[in-house]
């Protein structure tokens, strides 16, 4: 018996509350915010509801069928809930950063409007049961996180926003072109375990690939696969919030996430394999994340250097997902996860330096350990968390990538990681070392008192901690129930059957 | 009771928070304890943590215990000459807070039943030292801390590989001992990546700068416990005790053969004491990979290898940690000769003189070392043997004259009621080096191992009397013995010029080998003297310059041809 309410209620939870706080005046501070955590925390309990339920095997489906053929599905699967277990439990703590953050700056209502209208769009992503499903929520996620972006008003935040508008419309054309003369082959697109085409008459294969790249390079955009990831060191101009659910949330994981689905759920991945699509998938992988740690090495700004750590990171999903074999896709899918605990307490922690110091710049940090304390605990937990060292997240996500890399005889994926560790210890420890080991300057470019007995405001100090500790967390109770590595193998164990 | 294993790895970790203000430092005594008594747990006691990492457990079994053992010994009086240290306000928190990181690091990776725990011990431990060495903060500290660190990150990354490649046919809940798998990439991995830990020739270029320049703590617990984790990986790692490798058996040897006799070579010439215990731990773990290699390709010795080479590491430590911790004692306080007196103990149990530990290990590595009846191997060693006399005769010369203490300054006095626990401490490890053979050997142990450094005592004895006749402000009287300078002198001119020729060819040798590496120069410092002048004046240069010791090498090289 399918439940057709859950799905709909979850995506739901946080649309109405945007929808009715664009319509809030600025100046009603508590009523914006008790909306913004009532959604944030009733989606959280559904979520916990629809865990349970997957887990032990309840089916949950709605529908809606525009014209014959043409179907809105919402379902949820093991996969599904990884990403809507990940977008609820950071928008909550998002959120409470974000009102700190934007406390006393204009558009507040819009804001929140369409950071909600964002993590909505998300859901609805990770809900998608097919193809068209997913480009309806793709798009309206692009659109969401348009005034996100330009939200500044700044002629630099215009620019960023629009060249962010550009990348993205024409990846969403490109997609859609992929998928409906995939449609026109064989038919209605929904996101079937073990892949949908292996059925399909040989004739159509050659066509397949070319749909593949098509499909790949719609997706590539959102998820900065090079050379498609332009966009995202420009998006930076972006305040510190929306960076975070960019990076970690909302837009880069709804492509990676997007090539999961197209991998595993439309092709299915042995029929990738086997048509040679994930030797092409894993080139692109592998330059991508060489790419993104180099030009990481040579910024001074810490949040583009952050935002091509992100380019570098993301892309161990899509290395996992062109690996064969379960252990490497465990290794793909949990990064998922981890990429999106580390990236957004490194992100909380590049807000917290600008809004509480003024430092923008990597070569500003000397001494910021003494300042802010706990800010540059949790700015370690994520970096060592980034190069891999154990026992934070990123190293399960290393530890299971290299094994699949092994298993499969991809002896190249090891040194891949290898190399992307080293550049990751090389672009992330000078920033240690200058935070922890240098003497401070005798003043702060622009410091900002509050009052508090805390380091700076605490809902800017409380959502790196929180993030910080699940990820130190996710890695050092890896083997618990219900940790993400858990639920991985679950997925994979569902997707590569017994 | 088996909750004492998981409560001695916590144990520090949960009290470094609290250890960053002054007022608590003392806490740094508390944290060894629960590891002190875990040692007492019955054999085998293992724990299992099924939900933590991949499902992990710790172990306390035969082959862990001596390094349990050493590192609690270590860190212990480490940590107490740390407390009597007189308190330097902030830059030492963030110092203690490592350092007790480091400690519980390096205790998991010690009790670790598992490799993946055995790594992340070795990652965490290896990523908190960097900041240790970097205190307290200077030039050359900067730059060691940033070779160490290089390095560091390459050896767990070689690590990460190897137990990659390792774990694929297996499991994920792997457990020691595992499966012998005789992949040559693993192996490889393995010598690179605990390779550098323990100081192996060619990868040893961070140790001699980080033990020459770490405060003496941190060079105490480096060289003592953490290069201890070199051995232990080698002994969970590799697939000891199987199939015969000969391959990779004589690639150890010859590896560790070179590591054992150049590092000799390069001690003699160093002027610095730390750096010539830097280049005796180098050549220690030459050994250990050389009797390593003779594991490898005769399986039937693992039995006995194993606990040897544990006991061997056990004595290493306490001899090391000893040594640079008494160092810092001398730099502390005011002169002692009773110091002084440790100090020499303790270089001679590295010497290996009879009665002491060093002679009681060095027996009990013998019937290894004798399982091959390869001519060139005994000679090899019988130079090594003496070598390493050698060089504690000249540590023990480095360090003679820095007993003529300047006045103390009056900031150093409150330190001294404090520095009693340091110096009780101290005391400590070097009893138990000293009642160590007593304890574990019998007393043909205790007599083995007499002809190295009786040899390496002749050779170098005329060269320090006539050297100290010599020395202005000696303490020699004058005119006593002149006779005997007279009688001396012919043989030391052979010296010199013996030394001569060594260090010219010394001197072109290491240069060429240096050329590569031009970007680290810190790394020999055996540069050839100009000046000629009497024989007496270039005694004194060169036996600060170390040309001579290399000169009483080739004698000794001489005499065992002439043999």
């Amino acid at each position: 018996m399918a439940d057709p309410y859950l799905p709909l209620a979850i995506v739901l939870s946080s649309a109405l509350p945007g929808a009715l706080i664009f319509f809030l005046d600025e100046e009603f501070h508590r009523l914006r915010t008790a909306l913004n955590l009532f959604g944030a925390i009733f989606k959280l309990i559904l979520v916990g509801w629809m865990i349970w339920g997957v887990f032990h095997g309840h089916v949950y489906l709605s529908h809606l069928e525009l014209l014959p053929g043409l179907e809105l599905i919402l379902s949820a699967d093991a996969l599904s809930v990884l990403f809507v277990t990940l977008s609820t439990v950071l928008w909550l703590v998002t959120t409470i950063y974000a009102i700190g953050y934007l406390e006393h700056s204009p558009n507040r209502s819009r804001f929140f409007g369409f950071f909600s209208l964002c993590v909505s769009a998300t859901v609805g992503i990770a809900l998608s049961g097919n193809l068209l499903t997913f480009i309806v929520f793709y798009e309206i996620l692009t659109l969401a996180t348009y005034p996100l972006v330009a939200h500044r008003g700044t002629p630099e935040a215009d620019r960023g926003a629009r060249i962010y508008l550009a990348y993205t419309m024409t990846g969403g054309v490109v997609l859609l072109t992929g998928a409906v003369w995939l449609q026109t082959l064989i038919g209605p697109l929904n996101f079937t375990q073990g892949g949908l085409l292996s059925t399909a008459p040989e004739s159509l294969h050659p066509q397949f690939i070319w749909i593949f790249f098509l499909l790949l390079a719609g997706l590539g955009v959102k998820a900065a696969l090079v050379p498609l990831h332009g966009w995202l060191p420009q998006a930076m101009v972006a305040p510190a919030p929306v960076s975070a659910l960019l990076h970690a949330v909302a837009v880069v994981k709804a492509g990676a996430f997007g090539i999961v689905r197209l991998v595993y759920d439309l092709y299915g991945v042995e029929f990738a394999y086997g048509l040679g699509l994930l030797d092409v998938l894993g080139a692109f992988a592998a330059a991508t994340i060489l790419y993104g740690s180099l030009k990481a090495l040579s910024q001074d700004s810490l949040k583009k250097r952050l935002a091509y750590s992100t380019v570098s990171q993301v892309s161990y999903i899509a290395l996992g997902a062109s690996i064969l074999g379960p252990i490497a896709t465990i290794g793909g899918l949990v990064h998922l996860v981890h990429q999106g605990l580390m990236k957004i307490t490194l992100f909380f922690c590049a807000g917290n330096y600008a809004e509480t110091l003024g430092i923008h710049q990597v070569s500003e940090m000397n001494g910021v350990g003494r300042r802010l304390p706990w800010t540059t605990l949790a700015l370690t937990v994520g970096a060592l968390g980034m190069i891999g060292v154990p026992p934070v997240a990123g190293f399960v996500t290393k530890w299971y990538l290299g094994l699949g890399a092994a298993d499969a005889g991809a002896y190249w994926a090891i040194l891949l990681l290898i190399a992307s560790s080293l550049l990751n210890a090389a672009y992330f420890l000078p920033i240690l070392y200058r935070a922890w080991f240098r003497p401070p300057p005798p003043s702060w470019p622009e410091e900002h008192r509050f009052p508090t007995r805390l380091e700076t405001d605490p809902a800017l100090l409380w959502p790196p901690l929180i993030t910080a500790v699940l990820s130190l967390g996710a890695g050092l109770f890896a083997a618990a129930p219900f940790s993400p590595l858990e639920w991985v193998r679950l997925i994979a164990a569902r997707e590569y059957g017994p | 009771m088996n909750g004492l294993l998981v409560l001695a790895v916590l144990t520090p970790l949960l009290l470094a928070p609290f250890v960053i203000r002054p007022y608590w430092r003392w806490l740094l005594w508390i944290a060894p304890v629960p590891a002190f008594g875990a040692l007492w747990l019955v054999p085998d006691t293992a724990l299992k943590l099924p939900w933590l990492l991949f499902g992990t457990a710790l172990v306390l079994d035969a082959t862990n215990t001596p390094f349990l053992l050493l590192t609690i010994a270590v860190w212990s009086a480490a940590a107490l000459t740390l407390i009597s240290a007189p308190a330097a306000a902030t830059e030492g928190a963030r110092f203690r807070f490592l350092f007790l990181v480091a400690f519980s690091a390096n205790l998991w990776l010690i009790l670790a039943a598992e490799p993946l725990g055995f790594y992340l011990g070795f990652a965490a431990m290896g990523l908190a030292t960097y900041g240790l060495i970097l205190e307290p903060g200077g030039q050359r500290q900067q730059r060691a801390a940033r070779l160490y660190l290089a390095m560091t990150l390459v050896a767990e990354l070689a690590i990460f590989a190897a137990l990659v490649l390792m774990a694929t046919p297996q499991d994920l809940g792997w457990r020691f001992p595992l499966p012998p798998q005789t992949d040559g990439t693993t192996i490889a991995l393995l010598l690179l990546g605990l390779g550098i830990k323990g100081g192996l020739m060619p990868l040893h270029l961070w140790l001699p700068l980080t033990y020459a320049t770490a405060p003496l703590a941190v060079a105490a617990a480096l060289s003592g416990a953490m290069s201890k984790a070199a051995l232990l990986g080698w002994l969970r790692l590799l697939p000891l005790g199987q199939t015969p490798l000969p391959d990779w058996g004589l690639l150890f040897i010859g590896l560790g053969l070179t590591s054992l006799l150049l590092a000799l070579g390069i001690g003699l010439s160093q002027a610095n004491p730390r750096r010539i215990l830097a280049y005796s731990s180098i050549s220690t773990s030459g050994l250990f990979v050389l009797v390593l290699g003779l594991m490898l390709l005769k399986p039937e010795l693992v039995p006995i290898g194993t606990p040897a080479l544990a006991l061997y590491a056990v004595h290493h430590a306490l001899v090391f940690a000893g040594l640079f911790l008494g160092l810092g004692l001398r730099k502390q306080g005011p002169s002692h000769p009773r110091l002084d007196l440790g100090l020499i103990l303790l270089a001679a149990a590295l010497a290996g003189v009879p009665f002491t530990s060093g002679a009681l290990v060095k027996s009990l590595l013998k019937p290894l070392l004798n399982a091959v009846d390869w001519v060139w191997l005994d000679l090899a060693l019988a130079i090594a043997a003496v070598g390493a006399a050698l060089l504690m005769v000249r540590f023990i010369w480095l360090i003679a004259p820095l007993s003529v203490r300047p006045i103390q300054t009056p900031q150093d006095k409150p330190c001294s009621t404090l520095s009693f626990f340091g110096l009780g401490a101290w005391f400590l490890l070097v009893g138990t080096v000293i009642i160590l053979p007593f304890v574990l050997g019998g007393p043909t142990d205790w007599l083995s191992n007499g002809l190295p450094p009786l040899i390496a005592f002749l050779l170098a004895a005329p060269v320090l009397l006539a050297a100290s006749r010599q020395a202005p402000g000696s303490r020699s009287r004058p005119g006593s013995n002149r006779d005997a300078w007279d009688w001396l002198e012919p043989l030391i001119l052979i010296y010199l010029r013996a030394g001569q020729w060594l260090l010219t060819a010394w001197s072109a040798w290491v240069e060429r080998l240096c050329r590569p590496l031009a970007n680290f120069p810190f790394l020999f410092n055996a540069s050839p003297v100009a000046s000629v002048g009497d024989a007496a004046g270039m005694t004194h240069a060169w036996l600060r310059n170390g040309a001579l010791w290399l000169a009483m090498v080739a004698c000794l090289l001489a005499l065992l041809l002439l043999t």
